[in-house]
């Protein structure tokens, strides 16, 4: 019996058959496109992309210079130089991280002992010529200034697991 | 599973007796050591030993202890470690032999006892420069068709000796010294033992 | 004497851009009119070192760099790097922590048996397939997304731990003018609550979506008439080939280190391990769908566990991770904790510690060597894909030309994996 149907079975294209209902099914089911550049996919809260420097809310830059990113990062990407002010606060003179050496591995934000670089949600941004994507200590802070109400409330919402 | 383990180094000094070099386990892995005279008889052995039953070569690689703890090393350099695995016992056993000459490591190879060696020494070749006697097909593998020397070595820099870049002039790839300055953020320290354990600095 | 026409063989390039090489693999291929004579597989062209790169970086700052290994299965890479590091250092790790270890190392497995059906069918003529099981992995990659941060390359897991808890909520969709409010709230739906919950409820979904993937594939002549009987390996050879994973659970030996050798809180899981008979694509075919589906069990399992119990994730022995944020900026001792994390490092006892695990691709297994400094003396990593891939030889061996492209699809290659 088994051996009729399946020769039935064979002959009728009968997987196949199964095969485009399902595709056929799907054809006329609601679509899951996303349409990309005007529409976008959820994006999590933990999310590491372009970097930031942040600022207290008096606008002093919180970065002390203590150098913990420069030394945890593993592809060696951020170069720093550090100078005291002359109100006596240790401040960094340079600030640089290179991004195409980056790989984004957050540790540079997991280090920072007063939350000063972060990686924040951003994820497209580009360069158009070589060297546009080494990102200098004023465009770090430039991208912190307009971005930091997002900062704080991720860093906020996230703070309980940290 | 230690006793497993004990059971499992119990049947190595039976089978193998004089055999074993060094014979010991930590950390819950048993790891025998070999003299290269012995290195092909004993793998044989364990391959087809009743008691032992080591089907599989996980993996094989080359070791270069000649930097171990910052000069604490005073044995030979290149070593080729290899990991055996028994599916039917389910036990495992790293096997460790050094290679007599330091300028000129050569090591039978195990080709003919497990297959997966193939790959493995020609790896450790490209990598190490340790020579399989009776591989057949000893080419480099990971490598640059063409590339001198060999990249895992202590002795050979993290950022190589050449760069690759395209000559606008000669309108081909060109070879030239590199040019990117080493650095290094945290320097690699030994401290003293019993560091960091508890009740301890 | 008339001269005899010579006949030679034809030699071919397979790569290094050809699209069924996934990733840049070049196989030379001499041919015998359309039949394989030999098949040389040239590897190395993503060989970036990382072994070499390890033992100028300190233990922590590896861990980055194993999830650029095998990229689609990123947290079982640094898996076994943690557990042979803590093997060395002795260290205890939260129970909590090991069950989203095993949590997230199913839907890895998951995640990359999706890709390589997928496009192991797209190869092999199946363009369908590719389409469904991307829009699964998608689903997943939020789960990563929501965990790590990152969709591909994690740096979750940690010596010790995991970075994090899950978190107890999940990003949403917002309304815009290709969605109106009623979709985005059906597509809200099950984003509702934690991350757990949605994990949940997709593992309610998914073997639904895996009978789809056998609908199209299974019984399909055509993926039938590409894949059984191509590239069958006796168990015998196997074994001397050095097979782990699904390609040695495809010729019918089991051997799964879940079961085995388990590790983390895999023997209080609850599974099968499915076994091929005939050890061609087909049979290694089938152990992959089968084992979505178990890998879909071993999440739920966790899942009821980590909803009863909450607790640390990570190791509270600061010289090996560091203290919690509120911690360190409260008290001075965790301040000088955290500054000698992250500028020296961890210091691992001297020793040598082989830790493996069941990857999704075989048995991936991390060789460390300590000398007791703060940077790893050297790291072997031991890849699935390396022996798989140098037996492609003998697979391919008498077989049509078009059939490297089926041994390629099953051996589930990836060359960052292999090439590392």
């Amino acid at each position: 019996m088994e051996k009729i149907t399946n020769f039935f079975k064979t002959f009728l294209l009968f997987e196949l058959v199964k095969g485009m209902a399902l595709t056929g099914r799907y054809f006329f089911a609601r679509k899951i496109t996303v349409q990309f550049p005007e529409e976008k996919t959820p994006q999590g809260f933990r999310f590491r992309g372009l970097h930031a420097q942040r600022r207290y809310a008096s606008g002093e830059e919180r970065c002390i210079g203590c150098k913990l990113c420069e030394a945890v990062c593993p592809a060696l990407a951020i170069n720093i130089e550090t100078e005291e002010r002359e109100d006596g606060t240790r401040r960094t003179t340079r600030y640089d991280i290179d991004l195409m050496k980056c790989i984004f591995c957050g540790f540079c934000e997991e280090s920072c002992p007063v939350d000063a670089i972060v990686e924040t949600r951003i994820l497209e941004y580009h360069g158009e010529k070589r060297g546009d994507l080494y990102y200098t200590k004023p465009m770090l802070l430039a991208v912190g200034d307009k971005y930091e109400e997002q900062i704080a409330k991720d860093r906020a919402a996230d703070a309980k697991y940290r | 599973m230690s006793t497993r383990l004990e059971t499992l180094g119990q049947n190595l000094q039976n089978v193998l007796g004089e055999r074993i070099a060094r014979l010991g386990t930590a950390l819950g892995e048993a790891t025998l050591e070999v003299a290269p005279a012995n290195y092909l008889e004993t793998a044989r052995i364990l391959r087809d030993h009743p008691d032992l039953r080591f089907e599989q070569l996980i993996d094989l690689t080359g070791v270069d202890y000649s930097t171990w703890g910052d000069g604490a090393w005073n044995g030979r350099r290149f070593a080729v470690v290899s990991h055996l695995t028994s599916v039917s016992k389910n036990w495992r056993l790293r096997l460790r032999v050094f290679a007599d000459d330091d300028g000129y490591p050569v090591l039978p190879s195990l080709i003919g006892i497990w297959n997966s060696a193939n790959w493995y020494e020609r790896e450790a070749f490209d990598l190490y420069g340790i020579l399989f006697e009776g591989h057949p097909d000893l080419r480099r593998i990971l490598t640059d068709y063409g590339f001198v020397g060999h990249p895992f070595r202590k002795d050979f820099p993290i950022s190589g000796h050449v760069e690759m870049r395209y000559d606008p002039e000669q309108r081909r790839v060109i070879y030239q010294p590199v040019t990117i300055e080493p650095r290094e953020n945290t320097p690699r320290i030994i401290r003293e033992e019993h560091y960091g354990d508890a009740g301890h600095g | 004497m008339p001269a005899m026409a010579e006949i030679r063989n034809y030699t071919i390039n397979f790569g290094p851009q050809h699209p069924a090489a996934h990733g840049v693999l070049r196989l030379v291929l001499e041919l015998d009119g359309e039949v394989i004579v030999r098949a040389d597989p040239h590897i190395g062209l993503l060989h970036r070192g990382t072994e070499k790169l390890a033992e100028t970086r300190t233990w922590l700052q590896t861990l980055p760099y194993l999830d650029r290994l095998d990229y689609v299965s990123m947290m079982c890479n640094e898996h076994a790097y943690c557990l042979a590091v803590e093997r060395l250092l002795g260290a205890e790790v939260p129970l909590r922590a090991q069950y989203i270890r095993v949590m997230m190392d199913e839907v890895t497995r998951i995640l990359n048996h999706l890709l390589n059906i997928g496009t192991h069918a797209l190869d092999i003529g199946a363009m369908t397939m590719v389409l469904y099981t991307f829009r699964e992995r998608e689903d997943l990659m939020d789960v990563y997304e929501a965990v790590s941060g990152a969709r591909l390359h994690a740096a979750y897991y940690r010596p010790g731990g995991v970075y994090r808890d899950l978190p107890d909520r999940m990003p949403q969709y917002v309304q815009n003018k290709f969605k109106n409010a009623e979709t985005v709230k059906r597509l809200n739906e099950a984003r509702q609550g934690s991350l757990l919950d949605f994990i949940e409820d997709f593992t309610n979904r998914f073997p639904a979506y895996v009978d789809e993937y056998e609908t199209l594939l299974t019984d399909n002549r055509i993926w039938k008439q590409r894949t059984v009987g191509v590239g069958v390996v006796s168990p015998e050879r196997a074994l001397a080939l050095g097979f782990t994973g699904p390609m040695l659970r495809g010729s019918g030996v089991e051997w799964d280190l879940r079961k085995k050798q388990p590790y983390e809180v895999y023997d209080r899981m609850e599974f099968d391990v499915p076994v091929g008979v005939n050890g061609d694509c087909y049979d290694r075919y089938l152990v992959r769908i089968e084992e979505m589906r178990q890998a879909n069990r071993i999440v739920k399992q966790c899942i009821d566990w980590l909803r009863m119990n909450p607790g640390p994730v990570i190791t509270d022995n600061h010289k090996v991770a560091p203290p919690p944020r509120e911690k360190m900026k409260a008290g001075m001792e965790e301040l000088i904790h955290h500054f000698k994390l992250f500028t020296e490092g961890m210091h691992v006892p001297p020793g040598e510690a082989y830790a493996a695990i069941e990857h999704p691709k075989g048995e991936f297994g991390v060789y460390a060597i300590s000398d007791g400094g703060n940077k790893p003396y050297r790291i072997k990593l031991r890849s699935p894909g390396f022996p798989h891939l140098a037996a492609t030889d003998e697979m391919a061996k008498g077989h049509m030309i078009a059939d490297a492209t089926a041994i390629i699809g099953t051996i589930d290659l990836v060359l960052g994996d292999t090439d590392r």
